[in-house]
């Protein structure tokens, strides 16, 4: 079954792992590689990301669309940096001396390293939310966090947004082919014209979006929703050994990072 | 019965953010679709697409106008940025950071400018002036994750585009739309007026206010430019003396003109070596001696604008012959006659005694 | 027992909705109340549950009783958990992702243990017929699996009471026999049952007593008769042409990998006014949007005329082709009531002095000339599609493509739909309707073409294919049911 979240239902032990602890897990790697930009100790954590899509049996396609995007995109980083830093030893020219001309566009050791820096650290990121979000149901998340303290209330709106996604995706599709029938077109040449585009697709969809929230809050309220601070679940998460040693793992390597950032432990720094 | 309207009023509202958080998620894509058209229109392969970085937070505006509550701002946009982060949005879990960040933005504009009204105008500025700094502060949160080493002067254009962007959208067609949806009878307003109504005669005013706003900003926003970030670029030929030193200053390269000598060095790289040349500059040893190092200083670093730097022990470089800044086309070289190629930087912008 | 004396109520504090309405309702008794569009039925059905006048802000007078307690002394989860209601639209009552999770919202809420609750979700959905659906996402169901899941979701509350209002309007004939059988479990499960409904012939079996609401007060059913009023020639007066006005040969399409049309052959001359009819998901929209262009076949070729639609710029097709979709809100874009007539005339550059009149004159014949500076937003859900239906035949377009237009319109929108539709075809154009509504099919079409799962199954003259349908096993479509 597809759905508009990025969800994949299996039964892995990665998918069984507590989706909060998933989540500060997520956050800790992202933290870390912020503060603490080295390639080589990013790449290490890529690595074992990537060995968790194949845990969970989550296909990587690395050829489709959006995968595509973004690895293009993360070669022209590394382009970008090449080409900006100019300190370093030079490997070798861009475009080589051609009689009086050139050479140009030297690469060096520096650029190479600092354009890896930024960009493993951004395939990191985004391979390890593509990760997080293929393998955590968001309904568990919503519900998970509810169980670190959020109010069941506040939580349940991720539950909410998430539910009407199909449905807003579907009245766009409408409106835009209504728009087309009309013989309307989008436009943005002027900032007039955008507006105008905007305008037609958005007022519509508020309309409609907005003109749900009645009825729904009554449909929820005569069910019960706020009749108590506490709540029970038809399907829980739990906390299991695992998870308590996953995220003990993530916050200690975020703290690792921030020494290595801070200087602190010069010898190891010098091959991460 | 009380309990129970004030029950079921924050159902209500918490079904509004989640269905507008949610459409703003759903549209997100339509909006990349649009930021494509202009690029494409443009003939620029990414950057313009900021220009539809308002509409990202006019969800929040609007979430935070119709929910009229402390934090609903943040709420709505720590929400919208899981919806896109969970559908898959190409900056990951950052879009969430980005989103928060945004949504508590527009609620401290919200805090400080008040419910809007219609006799209040100043309430309304300060809701647009943060509507556009939170559309201009995704450029800077973006940063981490794609801009790392761009020219300053690249990333202050695009987050002023963002920010005029911030200002039309989040701005004048939030408000636009608000009217819109009493018109429509989509909302009704509540008992203490929590609808900025725009009446008939002053819509001709307000039409053009965002122009107004606008050509405001670009005068500000370039005099600020002029005064703060030319200057900085203005002279390349500069850079900072710190540390441990009793003196520090700006060292200039004209303020030395008398003191320039010139030498001749080759640059031995690991793989790459130039031939020997002339370089005319002044001596790292003149540059340091004029902040006065400490007594206990024993190390000097020199940094580069791309982040490069590289160390020197302190008693050798004052003693140095051959290790002076030099003038290139794009700022200040240190050129280091004695050591080996990666010694050498290029763009250098601090030079620090420890 | 559930009992209401003395009610009425006024949005406004003017214009009273309810007009002191008695009523009853004993456990096991299943109720029917009818009555026009904007008679106050919906208000009616938020009163029993205590949404009025506690969260649904008005002036409200007269006693709401519960099993003998005064419903003043109730707060209003004491309410809900006896009653019950089932609101119009199933799509915006559903609040999470999978169909368990939403039957169990209601417990979940209510702290019901865990082991408890699985034989309740399981138990809702059985009393339903739809124990197959406990493990499929929301969004992905059907219109008719939507509103019994949310039926089960309010019986997961165990009400003694349920309301259900205008539960048929999104159903398909199937889906509306379903529904009917559902009243009679309920009713069988000892549940007072009121169903708000339109159309009363499915669930008349199971109904105890029929009562119907007009302006505000209730009075006992009589048949009425009659519905469009209006003659309309059957069979179009012009002589049907041998060349099309737009025709589809082998076409297929399919979203994603799910083929939703397969291989449909058909054309539309002039003069013609086809119903398009089929369950809900045989792919009726699907189809009306291929042949305005909308969507791109992945087989076969469509054609308007003698063109085919992949060679025409979406302006040239808008300019012979009229479509008007189901949700009324996602086809407005203006401001105004008038500037949403003229704006295809705008965009199509035919701001010539006759079509600019004309359309003033078709809102006019809408009954929506008085609202002409309004925002159409604002206008009543009828009002919304005929406006729909002036505005997207502004320009006199040869082909109109009609989506479910008589969803939610009283007897006068009826009759203008109508004579849009008839009208064109007797000026030389043509019609296709997509629609669940028999009488319109046997009545005012001159032929019916069916749909099952995106194939073309019958294609002819209305009568002759109810023929074929009710010999071939599908009661639903029986014209018999229409002659009732």
């Amino acid at each position: 079954m597809t759905s508009r979240t990025g969800f994949i239902d299996r039964n892995t032990i990665l998918h069984r792992l507590n989706p909060a602890m998933k989540l500060c897990a997520l956050v800790s790697i992202a933290v870390a590689t912020i503060v603490y930009p080295s390639w080589r100790l990013s790449a290490i954590v890529l690595l074992s990301i990537l060995v968790c899509f194949r845990l969970s049996h989550v296909p990587l396609r690395l050829t489709k669309g959006r995968m595509k995007f973004i690895l293009t995109f993360a070669a022209l980083m590394l382009l970008l940096q090449i080409i900006v830093i100019e300190n370093g030893s030079i490997l070798f020219y861009l475009l080589p001396q051609i009689g009086s001309l050139g050479p140009f566009f030297p690469v060096t050791d520096f650029g190479i390293e600092r354009g890896l820096d930024i960009v493993v650290r951004f395939l990191l990121i985004i391979f390890s939310s593509i990760l997080f979000v293929s393998i955590t149901d968001p309904t568990l998340l919503a519900y998970s966090l509810v169980r670190i303290g959020i109010p069941y209330r506040y939580a349940f709106s991720l539950v909410l947004a998430l539910r009407f996604l199909p449905l807003f995706d579907s009245e766009n599709n409408i409106v835009r082919m209504a728009q087309q029938s009309r013989g309307i077109s989008l436009e943005v040449g002027s900032i007039h014209k955008i507006l105008r585009s905007v305008r037609y697709t958005f007022f519509p969809l508020l309309v409609s979006a907005l003109s749900r929230v009645d009825s729904l809050s009554l449909s929820m309220t005569g069910r019960g929703f706020g009749y108590s601070d506490k709540r029970t679940y038809l399907r829980i998460t739990h906390w299991s050994p695992s998870d308590w040693a996953i995220l003990a793992i993530s916050v200690i390597f975020t703290i690792f990072c921030f020494i290595l950032a801070l200087g602190l432990l010069p010898q190891v720094s010098r091959f991460l | 019965m009380s309990l129970d309207r004030s029950t079921a009023q924050m159902t209500r509202e918490i079904v509004t953010v989640a269905v507008l958080a949610s459409l703003g998620g759903a549209l997100s894509t339509f909006v990349g679709y649009l930021g494509n058209l202009i690029n494409a229109g443009l003939g620029v392969p990414f950057g313009a697409g900021q220009f539809m970085a308002g509409l990202h937070v006019f969800w929040i505006v609007l979430i935070r106008l119709l929910v009229p509550k402390r934090g609903v701002g943040t709420a709505g946009g720590l929400l919208k940025g899981f919806v896109e982060f969970l559908t898959g949005s190409t900056h990951g879990i950052v879009v969430v950071l980005v989103s928060v960040i945004q949504g508590a933005i527009v609620d401290l504009g919200a805090t400080l400018g008040g419910r809007p009204s219609p006799a209040g105008p100043g309430a309304k500025l300060v809701w647009w002036l943060s509507a556009g700094v939170s559309s201009a502060s995704n450029v800077l949160a973006l940063q981490f994750l794609y801009f790392s080493g761009a020219p300053a002067i690249y990333l202050f254009l695009i987050a002023v585009l963002a920010f005029c962007s911030g200002i039309i959208f989040g701005g004048y067609f939030a408000w636009e739309t608000m009217q819109f949806l009493y018109d429509a009878r989509v909302i009704v307003p509540v008992s203490e007026a929590a609808v900025p109504v725009l009446s008939s005669k002053r819509r001709i005013r307000i039409r053009n206010l965002p122009a107004i706003v606008l050509i405001l900003f670009l005068i500000v926003g370039s005099s600020f430019y002029l005064a703060f970030v030319m200057k900085a670029l203005s002279d390349p030929y500069s850079c900072e003396v710190t540390g441990l030193v009793t003196n520090p200053y700006t060292f200039t390269y004209s303020a030395f003109a008398g003191e320039q000598v010139t030498i001749v060095a080759e640059l031995k790289g690991a793989y790459i070596s130039l031939p020997p040349a002339n370089y005319t500059g002044v001596l790292l040893s003149v540059i340091l001696a004029n902040a006065s190092p400490q007594s206990g200083a024993s190390m000097l670093s020199v940094s580069a604008r791309d982040g490069y730097v590289v160390d020197f022990g302190l008693d050798g470089v004052l003693a140095d012959g051959h290790l002076l800044l030099t003038r290139a086309d794009d700022g200040l070289w240190l050129i280091a006659g004695n050591y080996a190629g990666s010694m050498w930087v290029k763009q250098v912008t601090t030079l620090r005694v420890y | 027992m559930l009992e209401a004396r003395h009610v009425t109520f006024s949005y406004d504090g003017i214009q009273p909705v309810l007009r002191s309405i008695d009523l009853t309702l004993q456990r096991g008794e299943t109720l029917l109340i009818t009555g026009p569009t904007g008679s106050g039925k919906s208000t009616l059905a938020k009163f029993l549950c205590g949404f009025i006048p506690r969260i649904v802000r008005g002036e409200c007078s007269g006693v709401l009783s519960i099993d003998g307690d005064d419903a003043d002394s109730l707060t209003l989860t004491e309410i809900a958990r006896k009653v019950s209601l089932v609101q119009q639209d199933p799509e915006s009552q559903i609040c999470t992702l999978t169909v368990s999770d939403e039957v169990a919202f209601g417990p979940e809420n209510y702290l019901i243990k865990p082991e408890v609750m699985t034989r309740l979700v399981d138990s809702s959905l059985a009393s339903i017929g739809s124990s197959h659906l406990a493990g499929r996402l929301t969004y992905a169901l059907s219109g008719g699996e939507k509103q019994r899941v949310v039926i089960a979701s309010m019986l997961a509350c165990q009400p003694d009471y349920l309301i259900l209002d205008e539960p048929s309007s999104s159903l398909d004939q199937k889906g509306i026999l379903q529904l009917g059988q559902i009243l009679s479990e309920l009713k069988k499960k000892n549940l007072g049952v009121i169903c708000i409904e339109h159309h009363l012939e499915p669930f008349l079996p199971s109904a105890d007593r029929v009562l119907s609401l007009s302006e505000g007060r209730l009075f006992p059913w009589a048949q009425d008769v009659g519905r469009r009023g209006g003659p309309f020639q059957n069979h179009s007066v012009l002589p049907i042409e041998t060349d099309a006005l737009a025709s589809m040969k082998n076409v297929s399409f399919a979203y994603a990998d799910r083929p939703v049309i397969r291989r449909v052959t058909m054309a539309i001359h002039r003069g013609e006014v086809i119903a398009l009819m089929g369950d809900n998901g045989s792919g009726k929209t699907t189809l009306l949007c291929l042949l305005d262009g909308l969507l791109n076949p992945l087989e076969g070729e469509i054609c308007l005329g003698a063109n085919s639609v992949k060679r025409l710029s979406k302006k040239d097709i808008a300019k012979k082709v009229a479509m008007v979709f189901q949700n009324p809100n996602n086809q407005i874009f203006e401001r105004t009531v008038s500037r949403e007539q003229l704006l295809t005339l705008d965009v199509l550059g035919l701001k010539e002095s006759r079509l600019t009149e004309n359309s003033g004159a078709r809102l006019d014949e809408a009954g929506l000339a008085e609202f002409k500076d309004r925002n159409p937003f604002a206008l009543s859900h009828g009002q919304k599609r005929r406006l729909n239906v002036c505005s997207a035949v502004v320009h006199d377009p040869d082909l109109y493509l009609f989506d479910e237009p008589f969803i939610g319109q009283d007897e006068r929108g009826q009759r203008f739909i109508t004579n849009t539709i008839a009208e064109r075809a007797r000026t030389g154009g043509a019609c296709v309707v997509a629609t669940h509504d028999l009488p319109f099919a046997a009545e005012y079409c001159s032929r019916l073409v069916f749909l099952e799962n995106g194939s073309l199954l019958f294609d002819g003259r209305p009568e002759s294919v109810f023929h074929r349908l009710e010999q071939t096993g599908r009661p639903e479509y029986s014209l018999g049911k229409v002659a009732s």
